[in-house]
């Protein structure tokens, strides 16, 4: 087992250094420099590329990719923002914590909703209580983000002034951002939970213990949740993961300082150690996410965890 | 008993057919998306493209003809004063097409990439997934995102942006299958008759992954649509004024609270269409699973 | 029950303990003045950005020599008290206020005026208003002289864009300075806290020469979205926003808000690119400028509300020209322009770029259907604002909808089209096609000519001689929707940056 997570902790290296090198790539092909980006229009060209050169970004692509990973290696050190001047490891630490705050909050609201009633509908299927639950689900899940944000905060903070409509000055002004992500996402948990639920409820052993006079619920809460569950932990993994740079418009519209909005920000200016850092940490953070999703595995099923602690991954 | 019998002697695809048929919601998604593919093929017929960009500046935000708007107008007007049910209906050409096209593209280089890593296995199989998991670290927005603006904007760019972010969830999928079927019998059987390695995929393993790869597929094309609307929210969507379902809601956006129509339109036909292909995908994916059968 | 008694006026209790501690603290006197900004705020170095949004900001808590009033185009003295120009027009002598001090208690010295104006002149962000300066000495403790390398009327207008820093602040963050809580400010308000993407606030600066600030602390707050921004101020969480225009007469029909439409400094045009194809052509230049529309783009991009633009400058600028050659919407003489040009009905005239997100997408739409309607197809390349402007820098655009904010004078504009600006301008100028060398010259006489009214008619000249072009079409000077609650008294709302030094609550 510790061989395992050891391997895995090992093979985030290549992922990293990839995924920088990648980035740094499209950010390059991207047309423009950030010199002229920061000046603005009415610039001129001789402060455009004084400016390029005291940012390092004169220098040809490989040379510049050479001293990043240098950096980052040697000295821990991700560059400085171009536009702000702020080191990037300072700005992602402030910025993380809210982004796992919100992504934590919304997987946590949308498996609340999701599987319980994926659950239902699983086993109440083709009544009224599968045909709304599931509906309702498409409906969400078709919604853009910045939608059903807008329309929360019309509810909650215009008419009944319940939530701010911006900021993070408490955990008040994480409840909209919560619902407003959740709800889509809560909406695909409870499709997942449902199907997988079908699924299992269908296999061979589930229909066996039925069959031997064991109590409907008992045979659904005992027998199939749990194997029902393990493809659902796997989707929360991976939503868990996506949420953590992918809220962008939910960040932008509720003002959040989160990873996504920063990036956003960095890929239009420019700012290549901002998107790269931004995005290296998001690839970390992932890699973790999905480390943790493959071990609950283990820790769930003995099967998965013979086979960790054997040959293979 | 008798049904399992009958099952036996049908091919495997009229059963499919067979059982798709009495799911009813599943054929009612499959009608109105079948509808819908014939109306953007026919929008052309029904109001001239040159509507769709027809501007009017006196009936800004006009509300639908029903409503108490201008006559003709059954949607109302945009920000522009252009006739909205002719937006809607021309942008259902490009979403669509979105959709479909960029479903299609992740299906094909997905399921080869896919079988072929899956099949040949050892040094392949290491280095293509390898660098998939340097392509799915990445947030798939941010990752379409910075494509896009490498590349500049367009439907060819944008759906290269979109299908790349897809492709390793669909190379995972396939490969994991084929990593099923080829431990099976008749594909040894196969092999050590001396058949290709490309003979094999296509005869053998494709056909047998088919199922898997219908039900992701259909269940793409909606979360493709929704994709091309953010890329329109954030700034990098098709170019205007093409109409474009996502690209009317964000131009909506901004009159939300004095002229939602603007939103709601192209809101319905967003969550109609990928209603229809979510209750499609799940129909194929019962039908095409004998275990699941009632 | 009675437990349920006894809870209740514990909690009273509590409740009037907590009320005894906070309310003070949120009377009229100390209310705090929540305001935002459409972007979180990139530095508060004053020599390190042009970004109008940081500049809203930075202008409560630095100031200038001489401060020109935005509504009335006038100077007032802000860390100098006055100054005096030799009879050669090129040494400008300025004697610094003696009281004024820094946010650190310290007074202004020359020497920090010099340190500031030398600093300025080394930044790249804020280098261009100082090109015309040679050198900046200290002649005394409280007296600057600023040398000139020729005679520049602008050069006031100039100096209003630079801030003036403690030398010792400064030097003593280094190069940390801009991203860290500074106290090198002269303003009516200093920081008192900085989280540059999520808040930063402000209090009154107590020793402010003018008298302390009415309203005591501010809190600012980085809204990118302007419909949340909106939400957020009918919740209350703002005092004061720019509103969005699609919600203008909502708002003005509601009686809890005050609300003004301010024109904004600020010239929405058309960009030419004469290099391009049917472009070079004289006659399809001159059908485009009177093919477009500026009714239909002001209803499409604001609703009507902007002023139609006849000049690259509004009005309120020095020597901006009040007449001359000018376009106006006429399609008919369009196509008889079109059919004067050697290309047919039906030409392919180019890509209209511009930037995404804001109201130049709309700009583009209306034009290429104004276009349409002229008989000239084009297409429009929406690119995200970066992309944009290097393609604009690199000539590689067509047609060209976009913006710009100009500080004060016509000069503002030299940089769009005089030719020795390599990267500045959006039209190259430079070439066989015009008499360039005339235009030049006219923006170097401007500037040389103290005199206003002859500098205002160089400036027509010039204006006459670009319009003739029909290469950069002014279309119009869009608004400011301020909306305000009637808690605070606003005595003038600027076209581009508040003052709210003069701002005040309103007495219950």
């Amino acid at each position: 087992m510790h061989r395992f997570i050891f391997r895995r902790l090992l093979m985030m290296i290549p992922i990293v250094i990839g995924v920088s090198f990648l980035i740094f790539i499209i950010i390059d092909m991207i047309p423009g420099d950030p010199g002229s980006n920061l000046l603005g229009p009415g610039a001129r060209q001789e402060d455009i590329d004084m400016l390029n050169e005291e940012l390092g970004y004169n220098l040809p692509l490989f040379q510049r990719y050479g001293k990043y990973v240098y950096d980052a290696l040697f000295r821990l050190d991700l560059g400085k923002s171009y536009a702000t001047k702020k080191p990037v490891v300072t700005e992602i630490a402030n910025r993380l914590p809210i982004s796992l705050t919100v992504a934590f909050n919304a997987i946590l609201f949308s498996l609340v909703f999701g599987v319980p009633l994926g659950v239902l509908s699983a086993v109440k299927q083709n009544t009224i209580f599968d045909r709304i639950p599931t509906g309702l689900a498409l409906l969400l899940a078709a919604q853009p983000a910045f939608l059903i944000g807008l329309v929360l905060m019309l509810i909650f903070s215009l008419r009944l002034g319940w939530f701010p409509a911006n900021g993070v000055a408490s955990w008040k002004s994480y409840v909209m951002p919560m619902i407003a992500l959740g709800l889509p996402y809560g909406g695909r948990q409870l499709r997942f939970t449902r199907s997988s639920m079908l699924e299992t409820i269908r296999q061979d052993y589930v229909r066996t213990a039925r069959a031997k006079g064991a109590a409907p619920r008992l045979v659904i809460w005992k027998h199939a949740m749990k194997n029902a569950l393990l493809p659902v932990i796997t989707v929360a993994g991976n939503s868990f993961g996506i949420l953590i740079g992918g809220a962008i418009a939910t960040e932008t519209l509720f003002g959040l300082p989160g990873l996504g909005s920063f990036i956003v920000a960095g890929i239009k200016q420019k700012d290549v150690p901002v998107v790269t850092g931004g995005i290296i940490v998001f690839a970390v953070v992932f890699s973790f996410v999905i480390l943790a999703v493959d071990l609950s595995y283990a820790f769930v099923d003995p099967r998965i965890r013979a086979k960790y602690s054997g040959r293979r991954d | 008993m008798t049904d399992a019998l009958v099952f036996k002697k049908e091919s495997r695809l009229k059963e499919v057919v067979r059982r798709l048929k009495k799911d009813r919601l599943a054929m009612f998604g499959l009608a109105v998306i079948c509808v819908m593919i014939l109306f953007a093929l026919m929008a052309g017929l029904i109001v001239p493209y040159d509507t769709a960009l027809k501007m009017n500046l006196k009936l800004k935000l006009a509300l639908p003809s029903w409503a108490g708007g201008p006559a003709g107008y059954w949607f109302g007007c945009d920000g522009y004063g252009r006739d909205l049910f002719a937006r809607c209906l021309h942008g259902s050409r490009i979403s669509l097409l979105i959709g479909f096209a960029t479903s299609i593209a992740t299906l094909a280089v997905g399921s080869l990439l896919g079988a072929l890593v899956g099949y040949v296995g050892g040094k392949l199989d290491d280095l293509v997934m390898r660098a998939l998991d340097i392509f799915s670290a990445i947030p798939s927005t941010l990752f379409a995102m910075a494509v896009v603006a490498a590349m500049g904007p367009g439907i060819v760019n944008i759906c290269i942006a979109i299908s790349l972010t897809n492709i390793p969830g669909f190379v995972r999928i396939v490969r994991s299958s084929v990593l099923n079927i080829a431990e099976q019998e008749y594909i040894e059987a196969a092999r050590a008759g001396g058949a290709s390695i490309l003979y094999i995929l296509v005869k053998h393993v494709l056909p047998n992954t088919v199922g898997t790869l219908i039900v992701q597929t259909t269940a793409n094309v909606a979360s493709m649509i929704l994709t091309a609307a953010t890329l329109s929210f954030l700034g990098l969507g098709i170019n205007p004024p093409q109409p474009e379902w996502g690209a009317l809601v964000s131009e909506g956006k901004e009159f939300l609270r004095t002229a939602p129509h603007l939103i709601l339109f192209p809101g319905v036909m967003i969550c109609v269409a990928s209603f229809s292909m979510s209750v499609l995908g799940d129909g194929l994916r019962d039908a095409l699973d004998p275990r699941l059968r009632n | 029950m009675k437990k349920v008694m006894k809870k209740a006026r514990t909690a009273l209790l509590a409740a009037l303990v907590l009320a005894a501690f906070v309310l003070p603290a949120t009377g009229a006197e100390e209310r705090t003045l929540n305001l935002s900004t459409l972007a979180p705020l990139t530095t508060i170095d004053p020599h390190a950005t042009t970004n109008i949004q940081d500049i809203m900001f930075h202008r409560q808590i630095f100031e200038p020599l001489f401060f020109q009033n935005e509504a009335t185009g006038k100077y007032e003295p802000r860390v100098a008290e006055s100054y005096t120009i030799s009879p050669d027009n090129l040494t400008y002598t300025f004697t610094i206020r003696k009281g004024a001090k820094f946010h650190n208690g310290e007074d202004v010295k020359a020497s920090d005026v010099a340190f500031s104006l030398k600093r300025a002149m080394n930044s790249p962000k804020v280098r261009s208003y100082t090109a015309s300066v040679a050198e900046v000495t200290q002649t005394g403790d409280y007296t600057v002289d600023v040398k000139l390398k020729q005679p520049n009327a602008a050069f006031l207008n100039n100096q209003n864009m630079i801030l003036i820093l403690s030398q010792k602040e400064v030097e003593a963050q280094g190069k940390e300075f801009g991203t860290k809580l500074t106290l090198a400010g002269t303003g009516p308000f200093y920081l008192t806290s900085l989280q540059h993407d999520v808040e930063w606030t402000c209090a009154a600066f107590k020793d402010y020469y003018r008298g302390e600030a009415p309203i005591r602390k501010l809190h600012y707050v980085p809204i990118a979205e302007a419909s949340a921004g909106l939400i957020a101020f009918e919740s209350g969480e703002l005092d004061w926003y720019i509103a969005p225009i699609a919600n203008w007469s909502a708002l003005t029909a509601n009686p809890n808000y005050k609300t003004e439409l301010v024109p904004a400094n600020h010239i929405s045009y058309v960009a030419v690119n004469y290099e391009h194809g049917p472009l070079n052509d004289d006659n399809i230049r001159l059908a485009i400028a009177c093919a477009i529309d500026k009714d239909a783009m002001n209803i499409a991009c604001y609703d009507g509300n902007a002023v139609n633009a006849d000049f690259m400058v509004p009005p309120q600028n020095t020597g901006a020209p009040t007449k001359g050659v000018v376009y106006n919407y006429d399609p008919e003489k369009a196509k008889e322009y079109v059919k004067k040009s050697a290309y047919p009905n039906g030409t392919h005239v180019g890509t209209i770029n511009c930037s995404a997100g804001g109201y130049f997408e709309k700009m583009a739409q209306v034009l290429q259907s104004n276009l349409a309607d002229i008989g000239l197809t084009s297409d429009i390349n929406r690119l995200d604002s970066a992309t944009n402007l290097d393609m604009a820098r690199n000539q590689r655009y067509d047609l060209l909808c976009t913006g710009f904010s100009p500080y004060g004078d016509y000069e503002s504009i030299r940089m769009y089209s005089y030719t020795k600006m390599k990267g500045a301008y959006m039209v190259k100028f430079e070439g066989d096609k015009f008499d360039y060398r005339t235009m030049d010259a006219l923006w170097d006489a401007g500037i040389a000519t103290t005199d206003l009214a002859e500098r205002e008619k160089i400036y027509s000249e010039l204006s006459d001689w670009i319009a003739k072009t029909a290469t950069l079409l002014p279309i119009f000077h869009k608004v400011q929707p301020y909306v305000w609650t009637p808690d605070l008294i606003v005595p003038v709302n600027y076209p581009n940056y508040p003052q709210v030094y003069e701002w005040s609550w309103a007495k219950k």
